[in-house]
């Protein structure tokens, strides 16, 4: 028994040291593939207009994922509220939570934060390993700030990180990194412009069967973040509204939908919209079911004014019911 | 909870640890923590079920004494014992497929049935234990197996949870002896058994979850694939359950081990068989030798004339296709390799091949690699209606696959990404080192002396798992069974 004690700990101690050479690595060398004008790398220029934009009157921040980046004109929101739009929608694979504490820094009195996020998100707060990468190679925070931006399923995600990154070194670009998916295809207020105008490329419709259990935690991290800014500040005010979604898959998913819709009514929170309303037709979309084309991003974005309109001239008389 | 998650690699140790540390003189403290431990284990997937399988296992230990009272079995017990656990089964696992066949006759004789599916949650593993607890009622009944009068020994053959949820279904005359009598620790043995595990995971984690995704990419996709693509999706299948099974039973094995216990070999490399009966000889073994022991044997086996022969054949392929699932798609894959056996049986050659592929040589000739393709043929195309969600869907995919329809090719899609080698190597680490270790027990048996080497290897299975295993651990295929 002692024998094979000492050789299993022996085994096991040689496997951490090499596992503890390869994370050293990839924390210190900088992914080969993030390159200048790399798609994850905008999300610094968000970060830039969030901090740029602070002292201006009345701001509408938009945080969500890639539903936001996509598919929304903040141009023309701009325009017709009169409100300065920071579009910091990115990746939904960040994770709520991350995407949230990112922009709290920022948020000031007399801002109005809309929550649009990728119903997926529901599912988990910290996302998947993307908000690692963005952490640590985008942003350039050190690892030891990971702690602080949620625990929950940080091994799984840090092992999934240092396998991306493992990878990065073996191909020369990033898999986002095509001729569309660039920095240089955002706009100055966060939108992703680059693929309007462009042919549609075929995307599968999203099943009940994709998605995880709901996280119910979410709902609960959710108000303790409304209470924190609302603590700190006296005149922000929170919506939501829901992301861009197609028609199929919406009916997919229709039970999960209509879950999160319930759950949030009841929070402290207007929620504008109803669902159905952002249920858009496939021949609207670019690549993915949440991603909308020229002129699906108009639609949506015609929406999202007309509910953000009428809350801001009756906020009492929101009313949301779900599709039940 | 699953073999390839963080939560077991943390549990095996601290069973593992306690578990000598209670000693091998204090066997029964052991076996207390060994279905302690089986508890916690099955508990983690759903803890309601462990009502369920405390009161199979009570129920069935009970009956047993019952039935050795006095000088003769009473057969009552015995069939009281069956009827209660096949019910259990019937319930969990095939209410709904009666109802709905029910429903469906009705509906063709002219009624308007309102008939509501129930909403049953099939318990994990509910076949395994089952089947388990059946084999021990009929070997006591036979006398091959004498009652358990100690019940945590016997709780802990019911549930030790190496073998809980998906087998290898043991015998109480194989396994409840082992937890009577003390167990010592075998250098050898224990780490043979991490190497076994070792491997199991590699086949699970690398080539299993890896093909599954490939297979899904193709047999789930909306568009129509060709008949080349269906073809490809089904050799991803094939090889992913083999992989899938036979490396759930390798951990199981191997980690049964870690604790003094021996499981029955499950699997002994099938797809390097030479025909359907030798097949069946290699897969699932402990199912298919449960099946041939209390159904076959008892049914007259082939010792009677043709036409029974031939109706025990199809029973029992078709039995244990059903034994799956309560899906047509399960009979028929029962169906098509009892059409493929027939043959071997009827002209006396099913007994053809019993011993190791080119034994003597370190490559097969071109007889046994032909016979071995053509069997791998057969079996794929019968995994085709396993794999299929519906029988007509089955039918389209095997019709499309011998037609070489044209359609969408889909192996382009397949492999763009740095990872998507990850199938490809798997597939060729694994035949090689199955085939080259084909006469052990398992892939690893057999490896240089030179500890270098060996640990390089170790290493080089751990650092292909890390980074070609899918993020999100999939569950064993069956489970579901």
């Amino acid at each position: 028994m002692r024998r094979f004690i000492k050789q299993t700990a022996l085994f096991f101690f040689l496997l951490l040291m090499a596992a503890a050479a390869l994370v050293a690595f990839c924390l210190t060398r900088p992914s080969p593939s993030l390159a200048a004008d790399d798609y994850n790398m905008a999300w610094l220029d968000k970060l830039a207009r969030l901090k740029e934009t602070m002292g201006r009157p009345r701001r509408l921040i938009l945080i969500g994922g890639s539903n936001l980046a996509f598919s929304m004109n903040s141009e023309r929101i701009e325009s017709e509220t009169g409100m300065t739009v920071i579009n910091t929608g990115f990746n939904a694979g960040m994770g709520l939570g991350y995407a949230l504490a990112s922009v709290e820094p920022f948020i000031q009195d007399g801002d109005t934060v809309a929550l649009l996020p990728e119903y997926g998100q529901f599912s988990g707060w910290n996302g998947n390993f993307n908000r690692i990468a963005v952490m640590i190679d985008v942003e350039r925070k050190p690892p030891s700030l990971l702690w602080r931006r949620g625990m929950y399923g940080l091994p799984s995600q840090f092992a999934e990180y240092i396998r991306w990154k493992s990878f990065s070194f073996f191909r020369r670009r990033e898999v986002f990194s095509d001729a569309v998916l660039r920095r240089s295809g955002f706009n100055k207020y966060g939108d992703f412009v680059g693929h309007l105008g462009k042919p549609a490329l075929p995307f599968k419709a999203s099943h009940a069967a994709d998605l995880e259990k709901l996280d119910m935690n979410i709902f609960r991290a959710l108000s303790r973040f409304f209470n924190e800014v609302r603590d700190a500040h006296n005149s922000v005010s929170f919506v939501l509204s829901y992301p861009s979604f197609e028609q199929e898959s919406f009916d997919n998913q229709r039970e999960w939908i209509n879950l999160i819709a319930r759950h949030l009514k009841e929070m402290d929170i207007a929620v504008i919209s109803v669902p159905e309303d952002y249920r858009f037709d496939r021949a609207l979309f670019y690549d993915s079911a949440y991603h909308l084309n020229a002129e699906g991003r108009e639609l949506r974005t015609e929406r999202f004014i007309r509910d953000l309109v009428k809350w801001q001239n009756e906020p009492r008389s929101i009313s949301v019911g779900t599709s039940e | 909870m699953l073999f390839n998650s963080l939560t077991f690699l943390v549990f095996l140790p601290i069973v593992f640890s306690l578990y000598w540390l209670i000693g091998a003189h204090r066997r029964r403290l052991q076996n207390l923590l060994i279905v302690i431990a089986s508890y916690v284990f099955y508990g983690w997937w759903d803890w309601r079920f462990l009502i369920l399988i405390a009161l199979s296992s009570l129920w069935t230990y009970a009956l047993g004494v019952l039935a050795s009272r006095g000088d003769r079995r009473d057969r009552r017990w015995v069939w009281l014992s069956c009827v209660v656990n096949f019910g259990i089964l019937g319930y969990f696992k095939y209410s709904n497929f009666f109802i709905e066949q029910f429903a469906s006759l009705l509906l063709q004789l002219g009624f308007a049935p309102h008939i509501t599916s129930l909403r049953v949650i099939l318990p994990v593993g509910i076949s395994f234990y089952t089947f388990q607890l059946i084999s021990y009622t009929v070997d006591v009944c036979r006398r091959d197996v004498e009652p358990a009068r100690d019940i945590v020994a016997f709780l802990a053959f019911v549930t030790f949870f190496p073998q809980l949820v998906a087998g290898p279904i043991e015998r109480a005359s194989s396994l409840l002896p082992q937890f009577l009598s003390p167990r010592r620790f075998d250098y050898s043995s224990a780490v043979d058994g991490c190497r076994q595990m070792l491997w199991g995971l590699f086949k699970k984690m690398v080539v299993a979850d890896n093909c599954a995704s490939l297979a899904n990419t193709i047999l789930k996709s909306d568009s129509e694939p060709s008949g080349v693509s269906l073809w490809a999706g089904a050799v991803f299948f094939a090889i992913q359950i083999y992989c899938d099974f036979s490396g759930y039973s390798d951990i199981a094995i191997g980690c049964a081990r870690l604790f003094g216990i021996r499981l029955m070999r499950n699997f002994a490399y099938p797809y390097f068989s030479r025909d359907i009966a030798e097949f069946w000889r290699r897969w699932h073994i402990s199912l298919s030798t449960w099946f041939r022991d209390y159904l076959y044997i008892p049914l007259g086996g082939s010792r009677c004339s043709v036409s029974m022969a031939i109706r025990n054949v199809f029973i029992i392929f078709v039995v244990s296709g059903f034994w799956h699932g309560a899906n047509w798609t399960f009979i028929a894959w029962g169906f098509v390799h009892a059409c493929c056996f027939l043959p071997l049986l009827l002209l006396r050659r099913n007994r053809k091949y019993t011993s190791v592929v080119a034994a003597e040589h370190s490559l097969p000739t071109l007889a046994e690699a032909l016979q071995m393709a053509l069997t791998f043929l057969l079996v794929v195309l019968a995994w085709t209606f396993f794999r299929a969600p519906d029988i007509h869907v089955a039918f389209t995919w095997i019709a499309r696959m011998l037609s070489l329809a044209s359609g969408r090719n889909m192996l382009p899609a397949l492999f763009g990404d740095v990872k998507s080698i990850a199938a490809p190597l798997g597939i060729v680490v694994l035949f090689a080192v199955e085939w080259f270790a084909r006469r052990e027990q398992h892939g690893l048996a057999r490896l240089p002396q030179n500890k270098l080497l060996r640990w390089g290897l170790y290493y080089a299975l751990i650092g292909l798992m890390f980074f070609f295993a899918p993020s999100r651990g999939m569950e064993f295929i069956y489970f579901q069974f």
